[in-house]
């Protein structure tokens, strides 16, 4: 009885989910179809929308794998010029936003690797994001966890991001960062490490600002 | 075992904020994604225009035939045939005049069966190499009036369009001498060195300007060439504001600028002319700027408080001190490219110095199509280019 009973609750819960994704679809995702199937004709008006539409979401993406806002403006900048010449090959069946954080990722990595020599050159202190945007407040927490990523080195900071944000496996990882799986191992449990040193000093020392 | 604890939690803190986390669009990023693709494509198109140019000067320069140079030595009445490679291989065609009677000159093109049958005039010219011949050709007869015997600079008379012509009576004149010449000369792409000292002008102000760069002129058709190079210019550019009161001065706005500068030119010699040669040169430049250094001076009055003391009483008077603020303003290296940004016009005399070096003295004009450079400045620039070109 009391299996029957599970059983009815569990269907029930699989049709309230159907029938919202359902909803969700019918009214968000033509739109996004819409937009995309005027990327794919090089409709300027529909690269803007599809541009202001996920701009913050790829900013948010660009700004955990680089370490200046103004390094995520350009990661997010060539990532939209490449989606807007790669659109035909989206899957449409596929969500946009998997899509575009994918290549937002292998952009950032480009970016990084572009400015290797560079970013060698940039002193530690000068990595902090110094964030005035209104919206800094609402996503104290988050900009934090930011700030204390960007105390990893490069190499750890981009595999503990692949690995536990991204879910990347350590061979994906070695191919992405061209590296070798064991050092793509190597990466992730010093930079656990240093997160587990840095975590508490980190933290008590803002928090009793 | 703890530290691991400690792990997934850090993690699963990380994971958790940064998968809420989400930015705001900021106001007018699209607007600079636009102008940052422009500024791309503007470069691309750049870059090829420029290597393009670059590979027609290197073409010419590396494919530029090398044959066997046919030289009419008319003066000395003799033809010469020189020829590199071994002489048992060469094959030639001879030029020869044939007929000169009474004024006539008639130039046959004729094909020698045997082109090194011995001659009595035939020598070497230069080693084993170079086999020559020699061969008297020209007897003086009586002129006819007002006409002129063939002079030494006429040795490019030998010009393919002249040998074509199986019978063809040539009467020159001098001015017509000038110009057969002239034609005659007309040959591969002429290079040239430049420098150009010059005035920018604009509503209000005048600044100097100099550039230089190499040139390089092709030609296309009859009395039409097309002329392309690379410029290096360095051009200060001043503008005075509006004033804003009476005793004080005007602000200005001063623009330090080094650019490269690619000209695409069509140029119409109208008058060619054996020594001197005048044409008309017009066409675009595309500009690329290496340097941009903006300076903006503005003055405001302010009253300043001046005390003295008179008779043991601390007396303040005010005055009125003009202060000047500068801000300044400088652009990365290659940000802004004007496609086709200015109009160029010149009026150029050619004279000849040696018969493979020329001097040129072009006065130019060249005007804005639109803004230039990051701050849209509209400025005319003219001057004189003294070119040597070879």
């Amino acid at each position: 009885m009391d299996c029957v009973r599970k059983s009815f609750l569990r269907l029930g819960k699989a049709f309230r989910t159907t029938t919202k994704t359902a909803f969700v679809a019918g009214t968000k995702l033509d739109d996004l179809d819409d937009v995309i199937r005027g990327c794919l004709r090089k409709v300027e008006k529909s690269q803007e929308m599809l541009y202001k539409k996920f701009f913050g979401y790829a900013l948010s993406v660009a700004m955990i794998y680089t370490n200046q806002r103004n390094d995520a403006l350009e990661v997010v900048d060539d990532s939209f010029v490449k989606v807007f010449s790669e659109i035909g090959k989206y899957n449409p069946s596929q969500p946009f936003e998997g899509w575009l954080r994918k290549i937002v990722i292998n952009t950032s990595i480009d970016y990084f690797r572009r400015n290797q020599k560079r970013n060698l050159m940039v002193d530690a202190e000068t990595q902090h994001i110094h964030d005035h945007s209104p919206n800094a407040i609402s996503n104290l927490t988050a900009l934090e966890i930011i700030e204390l990523l960007n105390r990893l080195p490069k190499d750890h900071k981009k595999v503990f991001c692949l690995y536990e944000v991204d879910g990347f496996s350590h061979v994906e990882i070695a191919r992405q960062l061209d590296i070798s799986e064991s050092s793509s191992r190597v990466y992730l449990t010093r930079a656990k490490k240093q997160l587990r040193e840095l975590f508490p000093v980190y933290f008590n020392a803002n928090h009793e600002k | 075992m703890r530290n691991k604890v400690t792990d997934s939690e850090i993690t699963a803190l990380i994971k958790q904020t940064l998968d809420g986390y989400r930015e705001d669009y900021i106001q007018g990023s699209w607007e600079n994604f636009v102008q940052k693709k422009k500024d791309k494509r503007r470069k691309i198109i750049w870059l090829i225009s420029s290597g393009i140019a670059a590979c027609l000067m290197i073409g010419v320069l590396l494919f530029n035939p090398n044959n066997p140079v046919v030289k009419n030595d008319l003066f000395s009445n003799s033809q010469q045939v020189v020829s590199k490679g071994n002489p048992g291989s060469i094959s030639t065609k001879k030029d020869t005049i044939t007929k000169l009677t009474a004024g006539l000159i008639s130039v046959k093109r004729i094909s020698s069966s045997n082109p090194f049958q011995p001659s009595a005039n035939k020598r070497v010219l230069s080693g084993n190499n170079s086999a020559g011949t020699t061969n008297t050709l020209y007897q003086p007869t009586n002129s006819p009036k007002d006409s002129v015997p063939i002079t030494p600079n006429s040795k490019k008379a030998s010009d393919p369009a002249n040998r074509k012509t199986a019978t063809r009576p040539l009467y020159f004149s001098p001015i017509e001498e000038d110009r057969v010449v002239a034609a005659g000369s007309k040959r591969k792409v002429r290079f040239g060195i430049n420098f150009s000292p010059g005035i920018n002008a604009t509503q209000s102000a005048s600044s100097f300007n100099f550039s230089g760069g190499l040139t390089a002129d092709i030609p296309v058709f009859s009395n039409f060439q097309f002329s392309t190079g690379l410029q290096f210019e360095n051009q200060s550019i001043v503008s005075n504001g509006p004033q804003i009161s009476t005793s004080g001065p005007a602000n200005q706005s001063k623009a330090n600028l080094m650019n490269l500068d690619l000209p695409l030119n069509l140029t119409w010699r109208f008058y060619p002319g054996k020594l001197k040669c005048y044409y008309l040169t017009a066409g675009v430049s595309s500009l690329a700027y290496l340097k941009q250094d903006y300076q903006n001076t503005s003055y405001s009055q302010q009253l300043v408080a001046v005390s003295s003391l008179v008779g043991g009483h601390e007396i303040v008077s005010y005055n009125i001190v003009n202060v000047a603020s500068t801000t300044q303003n400088l652009v990365t290296p290659f940000r802004t490219f004007d496609f086709a940004g200015r109009l160029n016009f010149m009026l150029g005399l050619e004279q000849q110095l040696s018969p493979k070096l020329f001097l040129h003295f072009e006065p130019y004009l060249k005007i804005p199509v639109s803004g230039l450079a990051t701050e849209n400045l509209k400025y005319i620039s003219s001057g004189v280019t003294f070119k040597i070109s070879f």
